[in-house]
């Protein structure tokens, strides 16, 4: 693709062969590390990580914020041309989100998902090994989600730390009732709560401090997700407290209907809507299946796994550029 | 068209308002849509048949109001497949109106047409902010490599547990479990992947192994204690 060989020339680059001796040379191999983060992703979100990484590396990013955003312009020129992912600057917006996760302002990012897939988790395990890394103050990263008996699952399958909390509806007080971790490892750095709903939810966030998140789309975006993004977001800004938030997926009008009723004018995108109103940063497509993300006009990979991918390659840039 | 004595008799009065429908966002633009010619989009449907018994995922991408590309996923019956093979000739051509009112030989597919009309036409589709829509070909894409459906088959009782059988990575050849007999990971072998190799003349136990792939917490050294064909133990 034109843009993609553009991007690449900018930066001094012939073409993606060469991109790719730029990556080996400096000992990565940013597309086993696309691999390895979601196994079923596609062959263009490898191939989209190579030329990320050489963009950085050719800039010389010693930071691990600096290589994410240069990464970002790799991923950017994946973007077909008129597509929504093209729109929003999806690439672009990668690249600063992983950015915000290596700065050492950002303490607690946050999966705000509906424990739907393992997608999360796997942006996740990439963020607990390779993130703090680099970071002086360790970036604690947690998965909440609706549904204790699924977050209960999804840790002992990924190795995470189990929170079991309850919540007492009366006093709004949320109380932890047992920690389990599922390895000894960084993994188990990563802790996993589920919620009973939407108030729970929020006192989650602000038990951990969240000032980041991202939301999935598809499973209990209008009974969870959303809701806890927008009802959080308001009381951070009551509270006078920084909170970025990000929505994963949209782009497309199919989500959801807004009322159930499917009928009558304005009975699409509701998800879309969903998250125009509390997020800072939009993507497109899913946050968990590659197809949809390509159907935006972008990569084949889910939006969770990815910000799991670019934290890591922005992290293999910058120490192979330290050593 | 003939007017009855009573309406020929009756004096005019005006129609005010003329806006037309409400726009609908397809590829890329905002459309308001008056006939079939005006929709475009690439979507899907579900459906089910009168007994429940078997469920079809249709995709569709249609171009100024034709059927341009179908995809057919059906899990349920056998004779549904058999539907799906002659629907996957039939409805190409076709316009979404005309494809309502075809007998695509299976409840499940019929229904899934009805509900992805009702998608497409209210403008809920995949498309409907990608400028110029989505190629044909798109639908093949949505099921990644190897071509084949996204299908889950899990099974569990309450005396023996849960038993994985295949998942998107593939057909699950062993489950791991922890010391407390908890399922932490999964051994897969992707079909699609297998297939590929075999054509090419890879020897089947060489193409197994390369790939065969683990999901979760699968080694020893991750905690897992134990392994076990879900088909058998």
């Amino acid at each position: 693709m034109k843009q993609i060989l553009a991007a690449l020339n900018e930066n001094g680059i012939k073409d993606i062969e060469e991109a790719n001796k730029i990556c080996d040379e400096a000992g990565l191999d940013p597309y086993m590390t696309c691999q390895e983060t979601q196994g079923i992703c596609f062959e263009n979100a490898k191939w989209a990580y190579v030329v990320g990484c050489a963009i950085a590396l050719k800039k010389g990013c010693k930071n691990a914020a600096d290589a994410a955003e240069a990464i970002g312009i790799g991923l950017q020129a994946f973007c077909i041309p008129g597509s929504v992912a093209d729109d929003r600057k999806v690439g672009i917006g990668h690249g600063n989100l992983a950015a915000r996760l290596l700065r050492e302002e950002t303490q607690c990012f946050a999966f705000l998902a509906g424990h739907e897939s393992f997608a999360a988790a796997e942006g996740a395990i990439k963020i607990a090994e390779m993130a703090n890394k680099v970071r002086k103050n360790p970036l604690r990263c947690i998965l909440n989600g609706l549904g204790k008996d699924a977050a209960m699952i999804i840790s002992r399958i990924n190795g995470f730390t189990y929170v079991q909390t309850k919540f007492d509806y009366f006093t709004g007080e949320l109380n932890i009732v047992k920690e389990t971790p599922y390895s000894d490892g960084p993994r188990a750095k990563v802790k996993c709560y589920g919620a009973d709903d939407v108030r729970e939810g929020v006192a989650i966030m602000w038990h951990e401090n969240v000032d980041v998140s991202i939301t999935g789309n598809s499973t209990n975006p209008t009974r969870f997700q959303h809701p806890v993004a927008g009802t959080y977001k308001k009381e951070r800004v009551l509270a006078g407290k920084p909170y970025f938030s990000v929505a994963s997926g949209g782009g497309t009008g199919r989500t959801l209907h807004p009322d159930n009723m499917a009928a009558g004018p304005a009975s699409y995108g509701m998800t879309d809507t969903l998250g125009r109103m509390h997020s800072d940063a939009q993507f497109a497509g899913s946050s968990s299946v590659p197809a949809h993300v390509e159907m935006m006009g972008f990569l084949g990979i889910g939006n969770n796994p990815m910000v799991g991918c670019t934290v890591a390659c922005a992290v293999n840039v910058a120490l192979a550029l330290s050593k | 068209m003939t007017y009855s004595q009573e309406v020929e008799h009756m004096c005019c009065v005006a129609k005010g308002p003329n806006h037309g429908p409400a726009p609908i966002p397809e590829e890329g633009k905002w459309i308001q849509a008056k006939e079939i010619k005006d929709i475009s989009g690439l979507t899907h449907g579900v459906g089910w048949c009168a007994p429940q018994q078997g469920t079809c995922k249709l995709t569709l991408n249609v171009k100024e109001g034709v059927i341009e590309e179908c995809l057919v996923e059906t899990i349920g019956c056998s004779g549904m497949t058999h539907s799906a093979a002659m629907a996957s000739e039939i409805l190409p051509g076709k316009t979404i109106l005309e494809a309502l009112n075809t007998d695509l030989v299976c409840d499940a597919i019929n229904t899934a047409m009805r509900e992805l009309f009702l998608q497409i036409v209210y403008g809920r589709t995949q498309s409907a902010f990608s400028e110029g829509g989505l190629m044909i070909g798109a639908g093949l894409e949505d099921l990644g490599k190897g071509l084949r459906s996204q299908v889950g088959t899990l099974y569990g009782t309450k005396a023996k547990g849960t038993r994985y059988l295949e998942l998107t990575e593939g057909y699950i050849t062993r489950m791991a479990l922890d010391k407390d007999n908890q399922v932490i990971g999964y051994e897969y072998v992707h079909m699609g992947k297998f297939m590929e190799q075999v054509k090419k003349g890879v020897d089947a136990n060489e193409a197994l192994k390369a790939v065969t792939g683990t999901y979760g917490r699968f080694k020893p050294e991750q905690g897992a204690v134990k392994y076990i064909d879900p088909r058998k133990e």
